[in-house]
């Protein structure tokens, strides 16, 4: 018997769960081809697995398991309240794949969903072709990483890249004066090469979370540092890609407002602001739902244990703290950007 | 506390032997044998579906499961095989788990570390015998045909026991599917006759060391938490007197709980600041609204 390292739990996808359905998806043998070790064990459907009772979110995460599955029923959704619609009028999201290797201790994801391991949706066609139907009636702005980061796992779907073919060919097939689809790929990944392979689209948004660097490395583990994101925003930028930087969400630690404003610093050191194509605005909020999840979940986390208030079944910081940290931010940014090129949640709401 | 469940005596002989374990005799129904130091608990089940999920529901109920315990099942099982077979030596960790008379699937989580080889098993009912037939049948109860067509390796061997299914079942109303694992020792491919208490035996006995540094390794996971438990109960302590002397109601009760938490979490120290208060006389406090304006200072203060 091998001695039994320090390190308890098992590395990343040593484990991967298929849908009987999908083993023979040319996208299932692509994934699988890229973990020759991994123990792949089949499943009738991938709730079996990522449904159980009882299951513990953290520990998962540590050790995470992927499923491969076929997403089926509903597979574009409207936009949740909660989240900045960019003053769209058709704000959709879709999960092609459900939860993320990063492990940011408020995600929501954590109160949302039974299981920390990795859903991959291998059908993303059957995603387009939906899409496809809501484009013929009306415009079609579609969030297509929120529910994950597609980008930090490009290296084993290339979802991505599929997306970005995907809206290119809409816009291409749409043509001048008919209804335009808009996709945002949300990341906090600094997936710098990316930008360097895959071309420019005028229907592709890559909006970077960032957090002041005492964040990064206080909550939201395993993610690049902020002057990582922020480089691979700049080569976004200087290479013609539509870049929105999110601010959002803004998240409270003692001395706030001083990490804030080395944050702001390191930004406008790194990137031409006026470059971007907006930006947003927002402090931490999370359904009361979600929250008694991610409390349970993580006894031991600050920012989830954090006295928060609930406003309508929304948690949110005391009202006073809300507008002490986003008119700071706002003030800030509103030396470098047009009114117009900002975006508060709480405004949209109104 | 590692819950070990076996069918039979000789499945665990070795190890009741290696930790020592005493027998409780004050137990009626199921043998059990425990050595509370080692944080051992060791039931024999009896062979069969009904016997196992009877002693797993009986023993959790009668001493209640916590956050670190483990439930383990340990034993021999048939090699599912169509075909003569060399039996595979050491120990299996089951990672999927079919019940043969519904066909339901169960999939304990495999997050630890282990140097075991890893396979699926079925729990039958009856003992597993090498008539074609009957393993004709039981493959297409599985559901799934054996080769490579699929362009990637699956669980290469796939057991048959008669307790995994139960005992993962009533388990799971205790145990979460990352807190049960399934431990198995090959002892033949369906010639029950040559399965002998002295071959039994002997199997778990050559299988002693892997399965000893695995049990070792799980107690050494929880060691910390237990540490853990111990400062939170003071802090819980500390709490409780402070609400006392704020007078608060239950909601407020919760509302103190959930800052006090906060704060020690995030490294704020509001122990000095709520001794600040006792040392102005501004705690014990007088009734629940001085409480109540007490705390909102001390809240001001520290956020």
């Amino acid at each position: 018997m091998k001695k039994l390292s320090e390190n308890y739990y098992n590395s990343a996808f040593s484990h991967i769960y298929v849908e009987k359905a999908v083993r023979e998806h040319p996208r299932t043998k692509q994934i699988l081809a890229g973990f020759p070790k991994a123990w792949v064990i089949e499943i009738d459907h991938y709730k079996d697995m990522f449904c159980r009772r009882g299951q513990d979110y953290g520990k998962q995460h540590q050790a995470q398991s992927l499923i491969l599955a076929a997403k089926q029923g509903k597979l574009l959704y409207e936009g949740a309240p909660v989240c900045q619609s960019f003053g769209n009028p058709y704000f959709y999201y879709t999960s092609c794949m459900m939860n993320c290797i990063y492990d940011c201790e408020y995600c929501y994801l954590k109160g949302m969903y039974p299981s920390g391991n990795l859903v991959v949706f291998v059908n993303l066609e059957d995603i387009f072709d939906e899409i496809e139907k809501v484009l013929r009636e009306h415009d079609v702005y579609v969030c297509v990483s929120y529910d994950t980061d597609l980008m930090a796992f490009e290296g084993v779907t290339g979802y991505t890249e599929a997306w970005v073919q995907f809206a290119e060919r809409c816009g291409r097939e749409n043509g001048v004066g008919k209804n335009n689809l808009t996709l945002e790929i949300r990341t906090k990944s600094a997936n710098y090469s990316f930008f360097q392979t895959v071309q420019p689209s005028s229907h592709v948004v890559y909006a970077f979370t960032l957090s002041p660097q005492e964040v990064i490395d206080a909550y939201e583990h395993h993610t690049p540092s902020l002057k990582q994101r922020l480089a691979a925003a700049a080569e976004a930028l200087s290479r013609g890609f539509l870049v929105r930087l999110c601010f959002d969400p803004m998240i409270y630690c003692v001395g706030w407002q001083q990490c804030y404003e080395r944050m702001l610093e390191q930004v406008a050191e790194q990137i031409d602001l006026k470059q971007l194509l907006d930006v947003s605005v927002g402090s931490f909020r999370v359904s009361q739902d979600y929250l008694k999840k991610m409390r349970k979940n993580a006894p031991d986390s600050a920012v989830v244990q954090f006295p928060y208030e609930n406003d309508k079944g929304v948690y949110h910081y005391p009202k006073e703290l809300t507008n002490q940290m986003e008119s700071y931010l706002l003030k800030r940014l509103k030396e470098y950007l047009p009114e117009e090129k900002i975006f508060l949640w709480e405004k949209e709401e109104n | 506390m590692l819950y070990l469940f076996a069918a039979l005596y000789p499945e665990c002989k070795s190890l009741i032997r290696h930790y020592s374990l005493k027998k409780d005799t004050n137990h009626p129904r199921f043998q059990i044998f425990y050595n509370e130091a080692a944080g051992i608990r060791l039931i024999l089940t009896g062979v069969g579906n009904i016997k196992a999920a009877a002693a797993v529901s009986s023993i959790c109920t009668e001493y209640p499961v916590g956050e670190e315990d483990y439930l383990i099942n340990i034993g021999t099982c048939a090699l599912l095989s169509d075909r003569e077979a060399v039996l595979p030596e050491g120990i299996f960790l089951c990672n999927k788990i079919t019940e043969q008379t519904t066909g339901r699937t169960f999939y304990p989580d495999i997050l630890y570390r282990h140097s075991f080889k890893e396979a699926e098993i079925l729990t039958g009912a009856v003992p597993f015998t090498t008539e074609k037939d009957e393993v004709a049948g039981i493959e297409m109860s599985v559901g799934e045909s054996r080769g490579s067509e699929a362009g990637y390796e699956r669980n290469p061997c796939r057991l048959y026991d008669m307790e995994a299914a139960a005992i993962y079942q009533a388990g799971a109303y205790f145990f979460g599917p990352h807190r049960m694992m399934f431990l198995k020792v090959v002892s033949d491919s369906g010639c029950t006759d040559a399965v002998t208490p002295e071959v039994v035996e002997r199997k778990m006995e050559a299988n002693l060391d892997a399965l000893t540094a695995y049990l070792d390794f799980l107690r050494g996971i929880e060691a910390p938490v237990a540490l853990k438990a111990e400062k939170e109960e003071k802090r819980e302590a500390q709490v409780r007197q402070l609400c006392q002397d704020l007078h608060c109601s239950k909601t407020m009760e919760a509302t103190v709980t959930q800052h006090t938490c906060y704060w020690s979490l995030a490294g704020i120290d509001y122990q000095a600041a709520v001794r600040e208060f006792y040392a102005d006389g501004k705690l014990p406090c007088i009734d629940k609204r001085e409480g109540k304006r007490c705390f909102e200072e001390i809240k001001r203060k520290l956020l």
